[in-house]
């Protein structure tokens, strides 16, 4: 007999009470998990496009609010970064979401400089590449051709053009299998925005260090105004979506807490007072007030620990659903790393310790004398 | 001569010994004691009768420290209890109680419902308590709830948890009011019993003549007062 | 869970740069300067069908006083390549304009271009209502789509147009502008949804919905952009030998 087992055995005593709270904790966990997981994978998938191009730095226009940055004009920044030490390749990137098809999400479309080394990280799967800068044509990723239905063969409309799908690529990075594929000068002439690029990938050599990198970086934001130069990691930090993402986890996760909190609270209180009568003789066969506290406490935390452990569960399978989804396809690639796990196990103890805490004042404080006389 | 037993309380002096206890409720409207001067020996078993709310249960609360009087002063083996620096602990090790309601708990078995005293303690108790069980005839239902026992046989099990700790005092109101005439029978005998193998010292409150004649002694109360 | 649906939304949507001026439905520009639009424009009659959806490519010119138009349409196959081509003076309501086929020369018999679901809305839209004197600075609060305004109202100069716009007290949106004919009958209504920011910090329109008196409606999404747009050399210009089209009511 223990203080865990007394406390399991009270929790299981009202079977319906105590699964509607866990429930209510399990849901709003769920949604921490879900949409954390969302968040951090998305992060994470950036990460990788960007780790996989093996890009150092980035310069894009000065971010506004906007969730992708505005094109410039490429021949005004390239001299200034081609200048810079170390700097072994300068790679254009005109990107877009588009609808390419007639009921079907926007999808991202691509344009990369030709012969740049960003083409080097894709792996292709079928067909072939763009045979020249100029060749009208597109490859798509494999999730962009099982979304679209398209393959080799097919045609794509884009924004009035019809682009014919030479191959079809797989990519490290989610964002990128889910995306159409074509040169630079191509998606420049597609979008009417010849010369521009929103984004300009520097490799660095590989002598260059950190220090470097820092260095360069300083260099080019002195010089060029209205710019950003980002490593590659800063880029993705700063991706609106991944900051509204992340934003939009903390909030729920905060919302989840309060209410989750709130359940515990409410139904360790009733708890409390309906078994007035036990707390007493706990306190007269000589529990300390502590003792009696933590039983209640432990009530609590088992309540949120269990809601936690099934919200886990139940974000796992939420998250799934939603990557299945047509219209998340290939923009989400959820991560549950262990320690995650482990933090959101450990909000769910604190969010039982702060439902519970109270109730646990409210239950020591029982005169077990007039407890005990209470019919 | 005096001299300090191993828990530090004085020997050959009382037990329990109480000072003018008062003790009242609604703000002084109603008045459960009135002076009480009591005084218990070592190993005595007492018996305390009177009328309905003359303030048994009131005097066994105070005893047990579950309530603090608005006057007066008790000792146990010499010791205030205003100077014990532990009372739960003090409950713990030196009182046992057993109730008319008995006040099982009702998700608990048998055996843990007596082990429940001894959780705080984090021993293992588990012997002890099929010991005490085996003494007090429950032994066979240890896995029992106490919804399927008996009035008689839950009090069996509710004197049990009393003893788990091993109490020097056993303070008992009206043990076997809620039992019929064999039931009561048995409890008191077991009580009898334990009591003397035990070296326990005993109050008991009962309304019950035949029972009280049985004790060493016997305090009538009336009014919050002790009369005889 | 709300702020699932957020995200879904969002993701769905993507990421873009467009620039639509929010202040007036127009494009407030400096001039010499060009921006180049691309937006999907979907038409919902009053029963709420659905038109064909529209893509249309715009590129704005400001010089001096007059405002130079390109529109383009991208989808769907039937129309697409066609352009229509409009040049506006600020200091009056309306324009002249030129319909032209993909292949670059005149349609003749562009009369209307009503066959265009949403663009005469947006055609109206487009409106230089920003220099048009401001008649009553300050008129009563009110919340649209849950932002709080204050209604203002401007009258072209000729005196047949009248505007009303529900004007942000912190920034310069007008959340809600009404067009009005001469006699106060409110002709269209545009409401903004969803605004941008540009490079040069001002706000623009990226989600907005247009309503007319018939009970039809007007979505807008401005899904690209390129606020500094190089025209070419003579994209201005009619053909040769076109007619130009009268000023449009
Ligand atoms: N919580 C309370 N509030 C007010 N009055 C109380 C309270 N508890 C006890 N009393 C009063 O105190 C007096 C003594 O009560 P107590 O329970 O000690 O009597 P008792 O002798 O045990 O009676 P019984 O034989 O019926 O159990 C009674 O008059 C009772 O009404
Ligand atoms: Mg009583």
């Amino acid at each position: 007999m223990t203080l865990w087992m007394l406390a399991w055995h009270n929790i299981r005593r009202r079977p319906a009470r105590s699964a509607l709270t866990i429930a209510a904790v399990a849901i709003g966990i769920a949604a921490v998990v879900a949409l954390t997981a969302i968040a951090w994978g998305f992060e994470s998938s950036w990460q990788q496009a960007n780790d996989a191009r093996a890009t150092d730095l980035i310069v894009t226009r000065q971010a506004s609010q906007n969730t992708m940055p505005s094109p410039f004009r490429e021949a005004d920044v390239r001299p200034l970064l081609m200048q810079q030490a170390h700097v072994q390749q300068v790679a254009g990137l005109l990107s877009e979401m588009l609808s390419v098809s007639e009921d079907g999400p926007p999808a991202f479309v691509f344009g990369w400089e030709y012969g740049s080394y960003l083409w080097q990280h894709l792996e292709l799967v079928e067909g072939r590449w763009p045979a020249s800068a100029h060749e009208q044509v597109v490859v798509i990723g494999t999730l962009a051709a099982q979304t679209l239905h398209k393959g080799v063969g097919d045609h794509v409309d884009i924004e009035g053009l019809t682009f014919p799908v030479v191959g079809i690529f797989r990519s490290s990075a989610l964002v990128e299998n889910g995306a159409l594929l074509m040169t630079l000068r191509q998606m420049q002439q597609t979008m009417d925005k010849p010369g521009k690029v929103n984004v300009l990938n520097i490799q660095l050599d590989a002598s260059a260090s950190e220090t470097d990198e820092a260095q360069i970086q300083q260099h080019v934001r002195q010089q060029l105004h209205g710019y950003h130069v980002l490593t590659s990691g800063e880029l993705v930090s700063r991706n609106a979506v991944v900051r509204i993402a992340k934003a939009m986890s903390q909030v729920t996760t905060l919302i989840a807490g309060l209410v989750g909190a709130l359940m515990v609270f409410n139904t360790m209180l009733m708890s409390v007072s309906e078994r007035r009568r036990e707390i007493g003789l706990l306190l007269a066969v000589g529990w300390r007030k502590a003792m009696v506290m933590r039983l209640i406490v432990s009530e609590s935390v088992g309540l949120a620990l269990t809601g936690g452990a099934l919200g886990i569960l139940a974000g796992f399978v939420l998250a799934s659903v939603l990557e299945m989804l047509p219209l998340m396809r290939g923009k989400i690639d959820p991560l549950f790393s262990p320690w995650f796990l482990l933090a959101v196990l450990g909000l769910s103890v604190v969010l039982g310790m702060a439902g519970g805490l109270l109730p646990a004042l409210n239950a020591a404080r029982t005169s077990p004398s007039q407890a005990l006389r209470g019919e | 001569m005096r001299h300090d037993d191993a828990r530090g309380y004085r020997v050959n002096t009382p037990i329990l010994t109480t000072k003018k206890l008062t003790l009242s409720f609604d703000e002084g409207r109603i008045h459960a004691l009135n002076g009480v001067d009591l005084r218990v020996e070592e190993g005595e078993f007492v018996a305390i009768t009177g009328p309905s709310g003359c303030g048994k249960s009131s005097l066994l609360h105070l005893l047990a420290a579950l309530e603090e009087p608005d006057a007066g002063q008790r000792w146990f083996r010499g010791c205030a209890y205003e100077d014990m620096d532990d009372i739960a602990c003090f409950r713990q090790q030196h009182i046992g109680l057993v109730f008319q309601a008995f006040h099982l708990l009702p998700t608990l078995n048998v055996l843990d419902n007596v082990l429940l005293p001894a959780v705080p303690t984090g021993r293992q108790m588990a012997d002890h308590a099929c010991d005490l069980l085996q003494r007090v005839g429950m032994d066979h239902r240890l896995q029992q709830y106490p919804a399927q026992l008996s009035g008689g046989e839950r009090q069996r099990v509710a004197i049990a948890r009393a003893l788990i700790n091993q109490p020097d005092i056993l303070l008992a109101d009206e043990p076997t009011g809620s039992l019929d005439s064999v039931s009561a029978g048995y409890v008191l005998q077991l009580l009898s019993e334990l009591r003397q193998s035990m070296g326990l010292t005993m109050l008991m409150v009962t309304h019950d003549t035949d029972i009280a004649r049985q004790a060493d002694r016997q305090i009538c109360m009336r009014d919050g007062r002790v009369i005889a | 869970m709300n702020s699932f649906w957020l995200l879904v939304l969002l993701l769905a949507l993507g990421g873009h740069q467009a620039t639509a001026s929010a202040q007036h439905g127009t494009l407030a520009m400096d001039t010499g300067k060009a921006v180049q639009l691309r937006m999907d424009v979907r038409r919902y009659d009053a029963d709420g069908h659905l038109l064909s959806p529209l893509k249309y490519a715009l590129i704005v010119q400001q010089q001096d006083e007059a405002q130079y138009q390109l529109w383009r349409v991208l989808a769907p196959a039937r129309w697409r390549g066609q352009k229509l081509l409009a040049h506006w003076q600020a200091e009056h309501a309306g324009a002249i304009f030129w319909r032209l086929s993909a292949e670059g020369g005149c349609l003749r018999d562009a009369g209307s271009f009503a066959d265009w679901p949403g663009a005469r809305q947006i055609w109206l839209l487009m409106r230089p209502w920003q220099t048009w004197a401001v008649r009553q600075q300050s008129g009563k609060d009110d919340e649209v789509n849950g932002h709080d305004c204050r209604w203002q109202r401007v009258r072209s100069p000729d005196g047949r147009w009248q505007v009303e716009r529900c004007m942000d007290q912190q920034q310069p949106v007008s959340w809600r502008t009404r067009l009005l004919n001469h006699r106060g009958n409110v002709l269209q209504t545009i409401d903004i949804s969803k605004l941008i920011r540009r490079n040069n910090g001002k706000l623009a329109a990226r989600d907005f919905t247009i309503s007319d008196a018939d009970g039809s409606r007007t979505t807008v999404h401005v899904y690209s952009g390129d606020e500094d747009y190089q025209p070419a050399a003579g994209m201005f210009l009619p053909p040769e030998g076109c007619a130009a089209q009268p000023v449009l009511p």
